[in-house]
């Protein structure tokens, strides 16, 4: 991938799985964020959550600004996925290792999100990883029998480390695929 | 989740007068073609003259828009509440947000290009008064 100066990137995945808080954690300005009341505790027990786009900004050491947008992650939310993924370069997929679904609960943005996927312009970050009863390694499996080689990562996405890793393994991955394209 | 389910977190009563003040919202604005109050994280409590399955379409798009809208104005530095109103050749989507006690709720309008912009305007403000009025009355019950 040549060095572009701006790049927009998605933070996708189920409700819980950390999205806004990875885009807070890395964000180099408070981020923009939409969050109602969560009626719907059964699917996650928390106050609020995102029904618009969260959005953040940060800048890579290289220069490389990048533009981040967290999208809700109930699928009644989807026209704002198909939105969002407009000029996006890619996408990093979070999963909630607390859910019993394991990696069935990435479905939806995989279907929704397969050609990201399928450029391998995709990561996947665990996240509560220490919180599940499956092994971490049921989802690099699950995606192999998609078809899919993507890296995952299990992540504490409070930790700008392990969120900026995923960053950028999505980028160093995009630029692999165009070296060999 | 379903919508009956969030449901749950209004009382039944309250419930019972929703769609009064909605078609009364239909009643004073010639044009009206639906109408969804639906909850802020975007499920349908109610919906008038709007088949079931695009109701809870339209309360999803109706909460993130909001929701995009209200970021916007924080992001400027304008203070409170704001309305999203979206219009071209073929009619209006207005959102407005209101209250239920604790609870935002989101009223969403749809109308033809016949709808007076500011009646439109004028009508939903009046159905969300109710409405909180109203929950004031059940509440107090």
């Amino acid at each position: 991938m040549s060095p572009a100066a701006e790049s927009k990137l998605l933070f996708a995945g189920p409700m819980g799985a950390g999205k806004t808080t990875a885009v807070a954690t890395i964000s180099d300005r408070p981020p923009v964020s939409s969050e109602a009341d969560n009626l719907d505790r059964g699917q996650c027990d928390k106050a609020s959550t995102t029904v618009g786009l969260d959005y953040g900004e940060t800048r890579l050491d290289d220069g490389h600004r990048l533009r981040l947008y967290g999208l809700p992650g109930q699928e009644r939310f989807a026209f704002l996925w198909r939105v969002a993924a407009d000029g996006a370069l890619g996408v990093i997929l979070l999963a909630d290792h607390r859910r019993p679904e394991g990696a069935d609960q990435l479905t939806p943005y995989l279907e929704a999100l397969d050609g990201f996927a399928r450029r391998g312009a995709m990561v996947v970050g665990v996240s509560h990883a220490d919180r599940g009863g499956l092994a971490t390694g049921h989802y690099s499996s699950a995606l192999l029998a998609r078809g899919l080689r993507l890296p995952v990562f299990t992540v504490d996405v409070r930790q700008r480390g392990d969120v900026l890793l995923l960053l950028e393994t999505l980028l160093l991955q995009l630029e692999a695929v165009e070296l060999l394209s | 989740m379903t919508a009956t389910m969030a449901l749950h977190h209004f009382p039944a009563e309250w419930l019972g007068t929703t769609r009064r003040h909605l078609q009364a919202l239909a009643d004073r604005v010639p044009g009206v073609q639906g109408i969804v109050l639906a909850s802020s994280d975007g499920f349908e409590i109610d919906c008038l003259a709007t088949r079931s399955g695009a109701a809870s379409r339209l309360a999803a798009i109706a909460s993130s828009l909001l929701a995009l809208g209200q970021a916007a104005l924080r992001e400027l530095g304008f203070a409170g509440s704001g309305t999203v109103l979206i219009q071209n050749e073929a009619g209006h989507i207005l959102l407005l947000e209101g209250r239920y006690r604790d609870r935002t709720l989101v009223l969403c309008t749809v109308a033809g290009p016949s709808a007076v912009t500011g009646t439109l305007l004028w009508a939903a403000r009046e159905c969300l008064a109710s409405l909180t009025a109203e929950s004031r009355i059940s509440a107090a019950a």
